[in-house]
């Protein structure tokens, strides 16, 4: 009898993986399509202005770098170091120490002299108390906020509170900033007086000749898998985001890079922590649908925007473990984040961010793991526990050719944004396309790739145990 | 019904197996076109920097008048004209004063072949040829420029307006204030900064804006214009905007200039202002009262600084703390005031 029932149901199962695939790389085509005429408009645009002329004369808007920092000694140092160091007219730095259990405040006073000195804040965000707010007397603009542990959520909402600035930088204590980025995407806040929100670009920093907190040299990544999330990174930022910025459907800015207008995010009530609404590990994505969501609901023409153009360096895990955990946190936030406001799925009222986006996040995000995991568990059904050899090779198929998509990307960015130089460098990325799955699976497609199997299916599984998990912990750092 | 099943499923296999083959030849497609095309740009790109580098020597002597430009004239394809005004920007943004004047005279023959340009139908090359004829070719190619502030594409427009307002002439500054509500989109800093760059001579033009434009946004970035420039006369007409004006962008622009030149005897129309509905303008008259504020305003100080917006708690601190009202600062930093922090912060106070 199971073995009688479970035939058609592996042929079923064929048939979605298939066309799940098949879909998944069409739209990855689409993207590449558009994403490589959009680059291609971008740098053409780039050409005929003169940022920093447009920038002089229209009075810079000052801005504020929230840098969170929890148990950051190692990197808090160099880091704000670099901060100063970047061509801003006006811009404040706020660290906010979050009950950091190590020498993160400490090195901050020795390193920076200093002062315990009163700032009062005009937002009124609940966040856990703020223990004492210090100046530099070296540097008026650098702040430290010494706060109690509440997470990165509700480090971000005190700096936000005390933020006195109509944009704030959101990022990350281990950002690496390029001297101009700010110059580069705070140029869209002026050009347009509807953007809210805009990223940019984020690169792995893995491999490059770091020096003060600054890249010396761009270089390739040592491991393999640092070297796979290069390319996912390429992807993901080069293609996606591009893409679903210019449909305005962008759900995601990342964490670690991006600038906010202050109002619209205070309007909105701040970052999602265990204080002000249900707390999530993916504070970045839930900030960016809930600031969708709200403009859509007030009738406000809102932009969220993604530029090509600045950069923002980070180091990413370069064993399976540390990327376990990174991809249960990114999965398990963005299940909540979709979760939560999952009213705007196909829903008409919330436009393409609720009939495109939504869509697209849930079934080829969200479900990505479940669909990965679906060879696997045909084969558990199967009689006999062996999967028809048909399916493995035609699920080959189609994500092979998103390997060539990926490649595809590279080429993009070898074109516009010629960060990596040298041949042997970018030979070395696109090289690697044919094994790109293993960093896609990481995000998404999954499946196997001769001996990579074993990896691929943990990550997957950590992404899909993301979401089951989401009630377990909610704060992070 | 096993038969129909294993039909359907064949079917739907080959149909799903033939889209795969498709769509990898789409991507093979698109893949070989990629490759072309960088190759291309490749090619583009050693030929670009081959010829920079053949320039570059000439351009150099030209500047330092060793050379005649002629020599260089001779070098330059028609193909290659946009090029070498793109790379002679660069020299000219480097450069001042003789050798400036040498940069452009080195691009004048050049010109009339980039203007031909303009008809292209790429948005961000015309802008890029707006952007080339307003540094080399702004005598010569007035008409053409003045045209592109209708273009249809804005970034166009918005080059052209950069390009006539560098000049400083001041009968373009009728062409930029008609354009200006095309750019509704951009900034306000922007369009004030558009409008200060065409320099003193467009006061005369501002002021009229400022006073009868239909649209509030020109008369805002008149108002910061001229505020940019420092114009006595629009200190009596903010002044007067305080009392006749209504709408929000006039009354901002107006307290601005207040808050920076305003006179003793503008605090008691500010006064109203403070109460107004609007946040926004509200938080401007808290600034300029303060800018403006002496000892005697220390009871309207103290009275805003309940304002419902945080903001202008702030502005009310700073204006008691710059009026020497520290015993007020000190009696809310004592209480139970929900903002006795911000009270704290002016009194130099550590923090808790």
């Amino acid at each position: 009898m199971s073995t009688l029932s479970s035939i058609p149901f592996l042929r079923i199962l064929e048939i979605v993986i298939l066309s799940y695939f098949l879909l998944l790389n069409i739209t990855y085509l689409i993207t590449s399509i558009f994403s490589f005429r959009l680059l291609k408009q971008y740098a053409a645009r780039l050409r005929s202005v003169n940022v920093e002329e447009i920038l002089t004369s229209a009075d810079a808007p000052p801005v504020t770098l929230l840098v969170p920092a929890y148990n950051e000694e190692k990197n808090v140092v160099d880091s704000v170091r670099a901060f100063l160091n970047l061509s801003y007219p006006e811009y404040e730095i706020f660290v906010i120490n979050d009950g950091s259990t190590d020498e993160t405040l400490a090195l901050l006073k020795a390193k920076y002299n200093l002062e315990r000195r009163h700032r009062a804040a005009p937002g009124d965000l609940p966040t856990e108390p703020v223990v004492a707010t210090y100046q530099s007397k070296d540097y008026d603009r650098l702040w430290v906020i010494d706060k109690s542990n509440g997470g990165k959520s509700d480090a971000l909402n005190a700096g936000l509170n005390f933020c006195r600035t109509p944009l704030y930088c959101g990022m990350d204590a281990d950002t690496i900033l390029e001297k101009d980025a700010l110059i580069r995407i705070v140029r869209v806040f002026l050009e347009d007086v509807n953007t809210i929100a805009v990223g940019g670009i984020l690169r792995v920093a893995n491999g490059c000749d770091i020096r003060h907190g600054q890249i010396n040299r761009v270089g390739m990544a040592k491991s393999a898998l640092a070297k796979f999330q290069v390319i996912e990174y390429l992807r993901a930022f080069l293609t996606g985001r591009v893409v679903w910025a210019a449909f305005k459907g962008m759900l995601l800015i990342s964490g670690a890079f991006g600038v906010f207008r202050r109002e619209s995010v205070m309007e909105a009530g701040g970052y999602a922590s265990h204080l002000n609404m249900l707390p999530t590990v993916g504070e970045d994505m839930e900030l960016v649908v809930r600031l969708h969501r709200k403009c859509y609901e007030e009738n406000r023409e809102c932009q969220v925007k993604f530029i090509p153009d600045p950069v923002a360096w980070t180091e990413v895990p370069e064993n399976i473990k540390g990327l376990a955990a990174q991809r249960d946190r990114w999965h398990r936030g963005m299940f909540e984040s979709l979760f939560r406001h999952r009213k705007m799925l196909l829903n008409k009222k919330y436009g393409r961010v609720g009939m495109l986006a939504f869509p697209y996040y849930f079934i080829f995000e969200l479900m990505g793991p479940l669909v990965e995991l679906a060879p696997g568990f045909a084969e558990a059904v199967a009689p006999g526990g062996s999967v028809p050899p048909r399916l493995g090779q035609r699920l080959g198929i189609p994500q092979e050719a998103s390997g060539y998509v990926g490649r595809g990307v590279g080429s993009h960015h070898r074109r516009e944004c010629r960060r990596y130089r040298g041949t042997s460098v970018y030979g070395r990325i696109s090289g690697g396309h044919r094994r790109r799955h293993v960093c896609e699976s990481v995000s998404r497609t999954g499946g196997s790739v001769g001996g990579e199997r074993r990896p691929l299916l943990l990550q997957t599984r950590h992404s899909l145990r993301g979401p089951l998990r989401h009630r377990r912990f909610t704060r992070w750092w | 019904m096993n038969t129909i099943f294993s039909i359907a499923h064949t079917t739907l296999f080959w149909v799903l197996l033939g889209s795969i083959s498709l769509l990898i030849l789409i991507m093979l497609v698109f893949i070989g076109s990629l490759i072309r095309l960088r190759r291309k740009n490749e090619r583009i790109k050693r030929k670009r920097d081959a010829l920079e580098a053949i320039w570059h020597p000439y351009i150099l002597e030209i500047i330092a008048g060793n050379r005649k430009p002629e020599v260089l004239w001779g070098m330059i394809t028609n193909e290659d004209a946009v090029h070498f005004l793109d790379v002679l920007l660069r020299y000219y943004r480097r450069f001042r004063g003789r050798e400036r004047r040498e940069i452009i005279n080195l691009a004048k023959p050049l010109v009339p072949q980039v203007a031909a340009e303009l008809d292209n139908e790429v948005p961000e090359d015309r802008a890029k040829v707006v952007q080339l004829l307003g540094v080399f070719g702004l005598q010569d190619h007035t008409e053409q420029l003045i045209q592109a502030l209708n273009d249809v594409s804005l970034l166009v427009a918005m080059n052209a307006a950069r390009a006539l307002a560098r000049s400083k002439q001041p009968e373009f500054g009728k062409h930029i204030l008609a354009a200006l509500p095309r750019f509704d989109i951009f900034s306000t800093n922007v369009r004030a900064a558009l409008l200060s760059e065409c320099g003193e001579d467009i006061i005369p033009l501002l002021r009229k804006a400022f006073a009868t434009s239909e649209h509030p946004l020109v008369r805002r970035a008149a108002g910061e214009a001229l505020l940019e420039l420092a114009d006595p006369m629009a200190v009596l007409m903010a002044s007067h905007f305080l009392q006749s004006e209504t709408d929000a962008d006039v009354l901002i622009a107006s307290l601005e200039i207040l808050e920076a030149h305003g006179r003793r005897e503008d605090t008691a129309k500010i006064h109203p202002l403070l109460f107004w509905t609007d946040e926004s303008v509200r938080i401007h008259a808290a600034k300029a009262m303060v800018s403006l504020a002496t000892p005697a305003d220390r009871s309207i100080l103290r009275e805003i600084f309940d304002d419902p917006d945080a903001w202008i708690s702030l502005h009310a601190s700073r204006g008691l703390h710059e009026i020497g009202a520290g015993n007020v600062l000190k009696s809310v930093a004592e209480s139970d005031h929900p903002r006795a922090s911000f009270a704290l912060q002016y009194l130099g106070g550590d923090s808790d």
